[in-house]
Formats: C-alpha cells, structure tokens, sequence
C-alpha cells in the first residue's frame, strides 16, 4: 500500500471499479495511533496545550489555542480582551501558514505539470517565491506573538507568559506590504486553474457567529439548519472505527458532512471583508460553492482574508500597544470544552479535571475525522469523471481530489 | 559532488520536517550539496535508495516501522535522528508508563534503540540551524556534535529570570543546551525536549522539583518528551 504523496500524514487509498462503477472506495490512514487522549490522563491541565500541540506539525497552533480555550472553560476562566486578540491573531497566522503550504507545495504541482514543489520552484521561481513570501510572514507573526513558529510556547490557560514587542510588530507590519499583494495575486493565480467538474450535495457545518468570518468563537452551524453550542458536540458529532484504518470516521448524526474553508465560506455566504468579496465578485466566484475542487478555491480567499485581518490586528495592537497582565490562575477544576476553527475545519477538545487540576478525561475531534466520510463519498461521486481514464490519470485525479480536501493524517490518527 | 539525502517519518506530528523548512533559504543552500532522492511529504518521485544520508523523524512503533526503519538503516551511510520523537520517544511514549490495561500495545521504542545511529538533531521540534549545521558537517566528512552545557547557560546569556528560584518548575538545569532556550525566552518553563546532558543530576533536579510540585507531578515532568531518567 503505497502512501499518497505531498499530503500531511501517511494515507493511502483504495477504489474499486466494477463495470464501470466505483462501487468501493476507501481511504486508509497508515499512521499509528498515537493515543494523546489516554496519555493526557494523570497530567496537570496546563500540560495539555503542551502535548496536544504535538498532534501536528502543520497546524500545532490550532491544538495549542483550542486546547487552552478549553481548559479555561473547565477552569470557570475568561481570558482577557488582549489574550484573545493575541490568540485570534495568532489563527490568521496559522491559516495562512497553512493554507500557503497547501496551495502552493502541495496543489499547484498537479496542475502545472510538476512532480514536486522543488520541480516548481525550478520551472516557475516566480510563482514559488509568493508560496515562500507568504509562509515568512505567517511563521514570522507566531514566533513574535507565540514564542516560535512550530509549537507555540507563550500561550497557556489564562493568557500569555510573553508579550510581542512593539519593535516586532513594527518589523511585522513593514513584512506585510507586498504580502497583501501577494495574497490577492494567489487568488487570481488559483481562479485561473481549471477544476475537474463535480457537483454533489453536501452538508457544510463551521464555526458561525453574526457579522464575522468567526475562526475563534462561535456557535456551530451547519447547511442542515442544525445549530449547537461546542459543549454539546457529543449530541451533533459522532466518530466511527472502520476496520481498515485507524483513523475515525465523523458524521453529523449519520449524515455525511463536510468541514473546513469550503464550509466556512458557504456558512458564512460572504468573507465579511469588503476587498476579499469584491475579489471573489470579480472572479465569478459564486458562493455557496458546491464542487469538492473549490474547496481550494475556499482556502486561496482565506489565505488573502487572513492576511488582511492579520495585518489589521497589528496595526491595532501598535496603535494601541500591549498591557503586562496576570497570567489568570484558576481556582476550581471541572469540564471544558472549546472549539475553534482550525485551517482544516472545526476542531473540539474536551477535558475534564479533578479537583486538583488533573486531567481525568479527554476527547479530541479533529477537522479530518469529520470529513473523512465526505471524502470516501465523494471518490464515489468523481465517477463520471475517471470512469473512461486510463488507470494512471485515474489514479493522480484520485489525488488531487484528496489532496483538494487538504486531509491531515496525523490530525486524524492522534 | 552531490550526497544522496532522503526524509523518512516514522511515528511523529511532520513538525520537524516543517521546521526543516523555516528558513527556505537555508534549506536551498544545503541542496546545493545534497540531491534529495526522497521526501514524501514535498515530492511525488522518490527513489528506494542507497543514501548517502537519511534523515529519520518519528519514532518506530509496530512491525511494520520498525521493519522500515531497519531498511532505511541497510541503504544509509548516514542516519541522523531528529527530533525528541526519534531521540526520546517523544510524546507518545507516555504510554510506556500507563498501565497495559489502558492501552494494550507494545512499549514505544526511540530510534536508537533499534538501529544504530550516527547523529542525533534533538527537539521538539528541532532548531533547523542545528540540523543544516549537521548535514553540512557530514558532507564535508566532519563529526557533527552537540552542545553539552545546560539549557540554564543560553537561558542566563539570554538574560532571562531563573524560574526555579521563583518557585516554578523547569528542567534547564539537565536538559542540554542548543535550543537558545526559546521556551524560556517565551515564557515557558523548559520542559527538556532536547534530552539531558552527558551527565545530568537527576537526583539534585528532583529533590529541586519536590519543594515546588508533588511526586507525581515531578514524574509527569521528567516523561513529557520521553523518560529523562533512562541511561
């Protein structure tokens, strides 16, 4: 079983065709379970930020601030104005490190005929250089706010251990000039490709609140007209083993559903963002978005979103400098749960603690997971499209449509 | 000449590898002396080898990885470890000290235990100054090694307040040196991903620790990243 190149984590696939029809599909993890849920239990409820930001490599961030947003839930504590500023600022940043990454090392390839983003960088250096451009700036404002690009270290339960230094965030804002151009160019540069054509009905669920793109907080919403509060994910969410993998399969009460920028678009039905929507107007791009293929289109006008919210935010935390705060101890210890949207999709995490601040019980669902059922649905439902194609073009169609998703195995298999 | 280089990940969260790639510049520098021949995570073509040099991240856990580990160790000249998942264990191996009950597999194992290894770039994740400076060392036929002092002296040069003497828990004192103390400097307390230094007063950390948290909450400490105390 050979593993899908240029996707995070190792997964393969599997399709079978039967006159035709492809009457099984299958996409199979083939990383270990590496049981963070059970090895959380005992620890203090500081660690957790800590060890679960080790999920992943590409999005360890997004661990770090769900699983500190949901330990402050458990711990009764509301984190100051400036921390969630500081944490949603630190989000864009990983948004657009990862969806940068994604687009342009692992997408872009496969639609200009190269083998590898090193290939890329050699044919098109002028292309490359934006997907560089744009991971500098994003790596850059996690190391001034967090600490250090990959795993974070100032954000914990109660705020943060270090302050950014207006003289960084000078160096940020001076970064941020040409990126802005550079993330509106991606847009255009991504508009430009041509998708395999699906279409197919889908239930979208994200993060939603009135009046904003909400990445931080938020009540869950879906196209299904189901709405809920993150503390009762258990009721909406459920996760399923499948003997062939030991990544879990999500559903939304049994149905399929899908997560992520293409859902977030489609809930939100705008970017809430005068310049990315007259953009997307421009481009004739029409939401809600309906092919699995957009969901790239979804993430190169978040990327440029993103980008422009980050660059607003230091603007504001310059104008209006940083204040040193307590680190908010907590004083009692219960259940918490916290979601937030991660650049793959709603991410939960959930701990309950002992009186002492142990954590007694924790549950993690990634983005994947949920959308994992979607995926095997739709390497169904891109049928009509590789039923006549020779075995290899069938194959790396088969790729690109899972890679369009973005999965991360290592997310999905924790 | 060009060195043959592959990157395998075994067990892990890929962070290292994207820490590899922080400083793009960096990482085109060393391909001017080294042909990638494999790479999963950033190219489709990748050649089964011999290398001259294989970069391991992760640790091996099942048959199956370690199967593939022995491989990467019979087509490698080289084989440099990076990160506290290949070095340690890393998070995962808490699991070795959880009851079977709770979790009914086999004990997680570090890298070199199971294979012999020529270089080891700690870390979670690794500092890719370290692992370019490395691989610049083993082209040029160097031997590559690695800071022995404590995380407490860059923490001191980087001016930085002893949290120990403010009554909060940190490993600097045994973990080794390298990482510029970038926890520290964040704010964090360091938790001793790079491993201990040669050797590392264990004993002296621990009746330390057992003034500021309890029993258990030392032994929580000294296995974040793998067992501390292991020889």
């Amino acid at each position: 079983m050979e593993a899908v190149p240029k996707i995070e984590g190792h997964a393969a696939f599997y399709t079978h065709l039967k006159n035709g029809h492809v009457d099984e599909a299958r996409i199979i993890g083939l990383e270990n379970d590496r049981f963070v849920e059970k090895i959380l239990v005992g620890r203090k409820y500081w660690e957790a930020p800590i060890i679960t930001s080790r999920i992943c490599g590409i999005c360890p961030t997004i661990h770090n601030v769900t699983s500190t947003r949901a330990i402050e839930a458990a711990c009764g504590i509301t984190p100051s104005i400036q921390t969630q500023n500081l944490r949603k600022l630190m989000l864009s940043a990983q948004m657009v490190q990862s969806h940068s990454l994604h687009l342009y090392l692992l997408v872009l390839p496969d639609f200009v005929g190269a083998s590898s983003s090193f290939e890329l960088q050699k044919n098109h250096p002028e292309i490359f250089k934006n997907a560089i451009e744009l991971k500098r700036y994003a790596d850059r404002i996690i190391e001034t706010i967090g600490g250090r690009a990959v795993h974070p270290v100032s954000n914990v339960p109660g705020g943060f251990k270090n302050l950014p230094k207006t003289s960084a965030l000078k160096e940020l804002l001076e970064m941020s000039e040409p990126i802005e151009d550079i993330a509106e160019y991606t847009v255009r540069l991504f508009a430009g490709l041509k998708y395999p054509k699906v279409e197919r009905e889908m239930i979208y669920s994200s993060l939603f609140q009135e009046n904003d793109y909400a990445i931080y907080d938020g009540v869950i919403k879906t196209t299904s007209k189901v709405k809920f509060k993150a503390q009762d994910y258990t009721k909406y969410i459920q996760e399923k083993l499948k003997p062939y993998t030991q990544a879990k399969f999500g559903s939304l009460n049994g149905e399929t559903m899908m997560v992520g920028s293409i859902a977030r678009a489609n809930i939100n039905k705008s970017f809430h963002n005068e310049k990315v929507d007259a953009l997307a107007k421009d481009l004739g791009i029409k939401i809600p978005l309906s092919n699995p293929f957009d969901n790239i289109l979804a993430q190169a006008l978040e990327n440029y979103l993103f980008v422009l919210e980050s660059v607003e935010m230091i603007k504001k935390f310059i104008k209006n400098g940083t204040e040193e705060e307590q680190i908010i101890i907590p004083n009692s210890f219960g259940i918490g749960t916290g979601s937030c949207e991660a650049p793959r999709g709603t991410l939960f995490h959930h701990y309950e603690l002992d009186s002492e601040g142990f954590i007694t019980k924790c549950d993690i669902i990634t983005p994947t997971v949920q959308y994992l059922t979607a995926l095997e649905a739709d390497m169904k439902n891109i049928e009509p499209i590789i039923k006549d194609m020779k075995p290899e073009e069938r194959n790396s169609t088969i790729e690109m449509l899972i890679r369009s998703y973005d999965p991360c195995i290592t997310c999905a298999t924790h | 000449m060009k060195k043959s280089l592959a990157v395998f990940s075994l067990t892990s969260c890929e962070g290292c590898q994207f820490e590899m790639l922080n400083s793009y510049k960096g990482f085109n520098q060393l391909l001017e002396f080294y042909d990638l021949q494999n790479f999963r995570l950033g190219q489709e073509i990748n050649l089964p080898g011999k290398f001259d040099v294989s970069i391991v991240e992760g640790c091996p856990d099942g048959a199956k990885q370690i199967k593939l580990l022995k491989n990467i160790r019979a087509n490698s000249k080289i084989i440099v470890a990076i990160g506290a998942c290949a070095h340690l264990g890393g998070i995962q191996s808490e699991r070795n000290q959880i009851k079977k009950v709770l979790i009914d597999k086999e004990n997680i194992k570090p890298v070199p235990d199971v294979i012999k290894v020529d270089y080891i770039v700690p870390g979670c994740p690794i500092n890719h100054r370290e692992l370019y400076k490395c691989l610049m060392d083993v082209y040029w036929g160097k031997i590559f090694t690695l800071p022995d002092l404590a995380v407490c002296f860059e923490c001191r040069q980087n001016q930085n307040e002893c949290i120990l003497r403010e009554g909060k828990p940190c490993l600097g004192p045994i973990t080794r040196m390298g990482c510029n103390s970038v926890c520290r400097n964040g704010g964090e307390a360091c938790l001793g991903c790079r491993g201990t230094i040669p050797v590392p007063n264990i004993l002296k950390m621990k009746e330390t620790l057992a003034g500021i948290v309890s029993e258990k909450e030392t032994k929580n400490l000294l296995t974040i990243y793998g067992n501390l105390e292991k020889k």
